[in-house]
């Protein structure tokens, strides 16, 4: 790790570079290398590690928001349409933003993700059968889940089924958008029969070659057939930390090869679980849409994951311990419990967000409204989380609200909101507008 | 078998009333499940007292050392407060609560 001097002037030259600037839009248009950070990130201590109670904190969104951004300096992206800001994607992948980058990851990482080396603990005498049992039973407890999921019934049952599921839809987007990114890089080097089958998922992922069978683009057709905009991180303002804080993990892992075998234990938890997950989401979305969604990234998942799953296991994790014994089976545990664990800080956040989300339309009283995102150009934009609950005022001006997307509040002068702590939410203020934050 | 358990309910686990295991932590904070039975006689250690790397079995005074305790401790995940123990044995299980000297 680099020094606390080096760290603070690598981030603060970082977080003044234009791509991290001008926060002046809820929605993000047409630029993937713009990704906006909130103007107060210097005034964060990322020195200490967080908890498990607090890794949702300010300093934890922000330091996640930054790291996506890091991880991504390896993933090539161009929009989708020939309006390419060449200055912006000149900058994104320049050799001074990565140098910097790569100066403030790790200490980023310890911050974020150290917690987890307390929280999770592996003892005892572990051994091939061992892990094969446990994993085994674990495999059929995924299959075995009965629908509705708890994050499948805080949709069903929210007042707004359809805006639930779109928040659903935008918290999978940081990951889906680029689909297998995070896998492909572990894949370079020489490592034998795991390396081949690894190769083997990262084409499914892929489509095999053929563009419209790539996962990626599956998942874009189901935001496009629900009326959500296909943009690469058009909402990068919804992410919340909790959202981050899951899917950063996996590019975490990739990114820090000496953690290869956590890399293979995250990889069987989300390959495991993510069948009867989707079985489950493509039913509950054509319960919400009706058949005008198109949900063949779920079906696709619903089916190939059996294989995934199995593959891992039996294919991959079996070979590796079988030649690199106990060292293997901690790390590849280490691994599975740790992702187990941010899934669980991850659904627990999304669950209580869309509660939050519905319980807004009464607050004031003038629920989903039909403000577009172009009528609030030249607003500056306000996401954050807090740690207590805290008073949103209304001085003066002209201020929104959001809980989510798809829900902006007007707030007039004198208005008091109270945001629940740990609930992630975004102000949107005028040139005029004054607020008074009071935690 | 797999076995589930919260830390925060149960740190002693029964398996066909013959088998007695103790969620014990060591010195640095690390937890380990291993056999309560005194390698003696079979006294309970949970119930013992404790010296900086020894057990003393409350039965005979047998001072039985933490480390060879810890050598032959049952696999097991500790995930926050959720603990996961695989068992090679299977079997009727009973959970105990007791405020031992090691936990």
């Amino acid at each position: 790790m680099f020094s606390t001097v080096t760290f603070k002037n690598a981030l603060s030259e970082l977080v003044n570079l234009p791509i991290y600037t001008k926060r002046d839009s809820i929605e993000l248009i047409n630029s993937p290398y713009h990704r906006p950070l909130p103007d107060d990130m210097l005034s964060f201590n990322y020195d200490s590690m967080l908890s498990k109670d607090n890794v949702l904190s300010p300093s934890g969104y922000r330091a996640s928001l930054l790291l996506r951004s890091i991880y991504e300096t390896d993933l090539f992206f161009l929009p989708y349409n020939s309006n390419v800001r060449f200055k912006e994607l000149e900058s994104f992948y320049s050799y001074n933003h990565k140098l910097l980058c790569e100066i403030v990851r790790s200490g980023l990482e310890k911050h974020t993700y150290g917690f987890l080396e307390t929280l999770i603990n592996v003892s005892g005498d572990w051994k091939e059968k061992d892990i094969l049992e446990y994993f085994t039973e674990e495999q059929k407890d995924f299959d075995a889940g009965e629908y509705p999921n708890p994050t499948v019934k805080v949709i069903e049952t929210s007042s707004n089924p359809q805006r639930a599921a779109k928040n659903f839809l935008i918290r999978l987007s940081p990951d889906t958008m680029a689909e297998g990114s995070a896998l492909m890089r572990r894949l370079l080097g020489s490592f034998g029969i795991a390396q081949s089958e690894l190769f083997k998922i990262a084409i499914d992922e892929y489509g095999y070659g053929v563009n419209n069978h790539k996962h990626s683009v599956l998942f874009l057709e189901m935001l496009e057939s629900c009326n959500l905009n296909t943009d690469l991180h058009r909402y990068w303002n919804y992410y919340t930390p909790a959202t981050l804080l899951a899917h950063n993990y996996f590019h975490y892992l990739s990114k820090n090869t000496n953690l290869f075998f956590r890399y293979l234990g995250k990889l069987f938890l989300a390959e495991a679980s993510f069948s009867n997950a989707s079985k489950q989401y493509a039913r509950m979305l054509k319960n919400i849409f009706g058949n005008t969604i198109n949900v063949k990234y779920f079906e696709e998942h619903s089916t190939i994951d059996i294989y995934h799953g199995r593959m891992v296991l039996k294919n991959i994790i079996t070979e590796v311990i079988r030649n690199f014994g106990s060292y293997a089976i901690r790390e590849i545990l280490i691994g599975y419990e740790s992702f187990k664990k941010l899934l669980h800080i991850s659904n627990d956040a999304f669950c209580q967000q869309i509660a939050w989300l519905d319980a807004c339309d009464h607050l004031i009283g003038t629920g989903e409204t039909n403000i577009d995102n172009h009528s609030l150009q030249s607003y500056s934009v306000k996401s954050d989380i807090n740690e207590t609950d805290t008073e949103i005022y209304i001085e003066k001006g002209s201020v929104f609200l959001s809980p989510g997307y798809s829900s902006i509040i007007p707030l007039k002068p004198n208005n008091k909101v109270t945001i629940p702590k740990y609930h992630f939410y975004t102000l949107i203020i005028s040139e005029q507008g004054i607020v008074k934050i009071n935690k | 078998m797999i076995i589930k358990f919260s830390s925060k309910e149960y740190n002693i686990i029964i398996i066909n009333n013959a088998y007695v295991l103790w969620l014990l932590t060591d010195n640095v904070g690390n937890s380990y499940l291993v056999n309560a039975r005194c390698p003696h006689k079979g006294g309970p250690l949970f119930l013992g007292y404790c010296e900086t790397n020894h057990i003393i079995c409350p039965w005979h005074g047998q001072r039985i050392s933490i480390d060879s305790l810890i050598m032959k401790a049952w696999p097991i995940i500790i995930n926050d407060y959720d603990i996961t123990v695989v068992s090679p044995i299977e079997g009727i299980l009973r959970f105990i609560n007791y405020k031992s000297c090691r936990n």
